[in-house]
This record gives structure tokens, sequence and C-alpha cells, in this order.
């Protein structure tokens, strides 16, 4: 090897078949960019009429969902979730895009009294998300949905996203609360602070230690808006802080409150 | 690369985003063939990899270089469709082998082609440094934020990919 120059020619020697694609590349890559064009625009549209709707139905729902009559004339507002969204999020710094579909908690179903006041089993408030369903399926684990990966091998430490509902306490007095537990049980633990990533929240987290599988949970005290709090609880193990992590709060980024039906 | 063309691509100019690909295409397609050591795959990958560029165009950072971020996109591309083929990369391996073999007798460039093959024997992280510093003009720097790695292991990549280089051709001369 004489120098640097002919590694450059080497280079453009050996690379000259893939470089003579160019214009083939091109030609291919113009086709599959108007179709995802044409798609940018469905979704646009689609996602303005749904917004617009959802925002001005939700104000009013969420206002009138704490009494009897309002509950009962809330009627279905979760019919007007598109049932399926096209997500772009990040995962180890790489952008990604995927469709999520829609989610009602499980206490957002028809009780057999609408007009019945609000009781801990029987919430004026429920929620909706949407869910990566081709890595997480949705469990009802204790009363509480979970939403955990497909497949997931047994020999890890637990990981999923918990949503469950405190109809009493609100967020600050529960984020105290579970401050104060995980401060005993876990090596290290961050006092309660206000976030907006993933959601406006009070966020609360703690881990057992350094290790690649030290254990992680992370809770997002959400505001239902009837004086209690949403729990969202997010447990993974260390290493998995930037996948199974990350996409949890690209599904908690879309949680909304709604009345339950 | 004027910042006038890097905003009207970011508005979705048709016209912005091809004058990038007829700028950049040639060198990113001889990137993926370096890191796929395939034809097709080389040309799949850089489709992905523009389609990812237009897609999240609002997502590129108008002050850091264009290349810089194209290029990582393009070896990140690459490999996710080398890892979905894996199994299609070994029949892809011996077709290459025997296609430069037969073009081997009659090609000019013997010289280059022997030292083509010796840069593709090495492992990706030594070739990959190589070809983004030789063949795409990229700077320790930016090889170093394309690679997500320090700037010392640019630094050593590209000193091991040279001197191992240096000696297959010593090889090849005394046979």
């Amino acid at each position: 090897m004489k120098d640097e120059k002919d590694i450059i020619l080497a280079i453009y020697e050996g690379t000259r078949g893939a470089a003579d694609q160019k214009d083939k590349v091109w030609h291919d890559l113009e086709k599959r960019l108007e179709e995802a064009k044409m798609k940018e625009k469905r979704t646009k549209n689609r996602r303005i009429v749904w917004r617009s709707l959802a925002a001005v139905l939700l104000i009013g729902a969420v206002f009138t969902a704490a009494t009897p009559s309002g509950r009962a004339a809330a009627g279905r507002l979760i019919d007007l979730f598109e049932p399926q969204r096209n997500i772009d999020y990040q995962i180890e710094g790489q952008d990604e895009n995927g469709d999520y579909q829609l989610h009602t908690g499980s206490k957002a179903t028809p009780v057999p009294d609408e007009t019945a006041a609000p009781t801990p089993d029987n919430p004026a408030v429920s929620y909706v998300i949407y869910v990566d369903e081709s890595r997480y399926s949705v469990k009802t684990v204790d009363g509480t949905d979970r939403i955990v990966p497909l497949d997931f091998p047994e020999d890890l430490p637990e990981t999923y996203l918990a949503i469950s509902q405190d109809t009493e306490r609100a967020p600050a007095e529960v984020a105290q609360a579970l401050y104060a537990e995980l401060k005993d049980s876990y090596e290290y633990a961050v006092a309660p602070e206000e976030v907006t990533y993933p959601l406006n929240a009070v966020h609360v987290r703690a881990r057992t230690g350094d290790e690649w599988n030290s254990e992680v949970v992370a809770y997002y005290l959400i505001d239902n808006t009837a004086g209690g709090t949403f729990i969202a609880e997010e447990r993974y193990f260390l290493e998995a802080e930037e996948g199974h992590g990350a996409r949890f709060n690209t599904m908690l980024k879309e949680f909304q409150v709604v009345p339950a039906q | 690369m004027t910042q006038e063309l890097l905003t009207r691509f970011r508005k979705g100019e048709a016209e912005a985003f091809r004058t990038l690909y007829d700028t950049y295409g040639d060198r990113v397609l001889r990137l993926a063939r370096v890191v796929t050591k395939d034809d097709h795959l080389a040309a799949d990958a850089v489709q992905e990899a523009f389609l990812r560029v237009y897609r999240y165009r609002r997502r590129y950072d108008p002050g850091k270089p264009f290349p810089v971020w194209l290029n990582r996109i393009v070896v990140n591309e690459c490999r996710r469709l080398m890892g979905k083929r894996k199994g299609l990369m070994l029949v892809a391996e011996e077709t290459r082998k025997e296609a430069d073999t037969a073009a081997e007798d009659t090609s000019p460039y013997v010289e280059y082609q022997s030292l083509y093959r010796a840069l593709e024997d090495l492992p990706e992280t030594l070739r990959v440094p190589l070809v983004l510093k030789y063949c795409n003009g990229c700077k320790e720097a930016e090889i170093a934020e394309i690679l997500d790695i320090g700037v010392g292991a640019v630094k050593s990549r590209l000193y091991d990919g040279r001197k191992k280089l240096r000696s297959a051709m010593e090889r090849e001369a005394a046979r």
C-alpha cells in the first residue's frame, strides 16, 4: 500500500457497483416518498379532526363527570378517540415510528347504574392510553391495569407499566407516601418532583443499585381532575431504561383522563 | 451546503430533498456497501435511510452538519437490515466472493481490488471509520458522533485499520 490515496481509490473501485445504483434507488425512493407524503397528509387531517372533537367534549365532560346527572349525560366520550394512532418516538437515540392501539382503563367500562355516585370501585373518571400492541399486552392484575411485554424472559426483573387510581388523595399526598416507602426499601430514592415529560405529573423514582439488572421503579402521579390521582407505575431493570423505560414513557405521553362511562 | 437549502428541506420541499440526494446519494451508497458488503442491501439501506431523513426532517438540527446526521442514519439502517437478514448474509457473502473472483481477471484495477477485499475483511469496527474518513471526508470528531464513540476510539480504530490493511497488502505482495 503506497499511501492513503490507495485506500480512497480502492474504496471507490470496490464500491462502484453500489454507487451505480444511485438512479434506481432514487426512482424507488420517489415512489415511496409519494406514498409517505399521502399518508402524512391523511394522518394529519384525521388527527386534527379527532383532537378538536375530543378536546371540546373532554373539557365539558370532565367537569360534569363528578355528578350523577353529568355522568349520565357524558355519553361514550371514548368513542371519539381514534382507535389507532401513529406515533413518532425515540429509542436509544434512534427515531422510530409505529401504530399504537387505543385502550381504556378497565374501570371505564359501563357500570350497571350510570347515575350512581362515584366510589373507589366505581370512580367518576377513567383514562385512555395508546398501547404498542406489537410489543405489549394489557392485563388486569389485582384490579390494576398492567401493560406487560410480550414473550418476556422469566429470569429478568419484573417489567411492566401499571395504572391504578387513588380516588381519595391528591398527587402530592400520594407522592410523599410512596417516597417514604421507597426510601426504606431501595438503595437510591429521588424525592418527588413535578415533571412535564412524558406528561404533567408528580414524579418519584427509586432503584436498588447500579448493576445492569438493578430494579427500577418510577411513579408518575397524575391529577385525575376529581380530587384524586392516577398512579402510573413503571417497573423495569436498569439496562432496560432506554428500551422498555422509554417505550412506557411513549405510551404515557398519550395518557388522557376521561369520564368513566 | 447552504443554510437556505437545509431550511427548504426541513419545510418538506421536494426539490431541496432531491438536491440533498444528488449531493450525498453516491457517498452514502458507497458507505452502505462497505458496511453491509452487499450491493442490494446497501441500496435498500440507503432508500430506507432517505425515507427516514424525509420523515424526521423536522428533527434535524440545522446547527449541525447535515452529512453527520445522514451518515449516522445510514449506518444504523445498514445494521438494522443486516440484523434482519442475518441468515441471508452468509449466502450474499459467498455470492460476493464468487463475483469478485470472476471480475478479478479482467479488471485493470487488480491492485485496488486486493486492497478493497482486505478492507472488507476487516471487522466492521475498523472498516467503517476508514470509509467515513477516506470516502466520505468526515473529520475524526464527526466519525465519533456518527458511530457514537469517543474521538480517541476513532483515532485508534483508524490506526489499527490502516495497520491491518498494510499487513494484508504486504502478505499479498509476498505471495
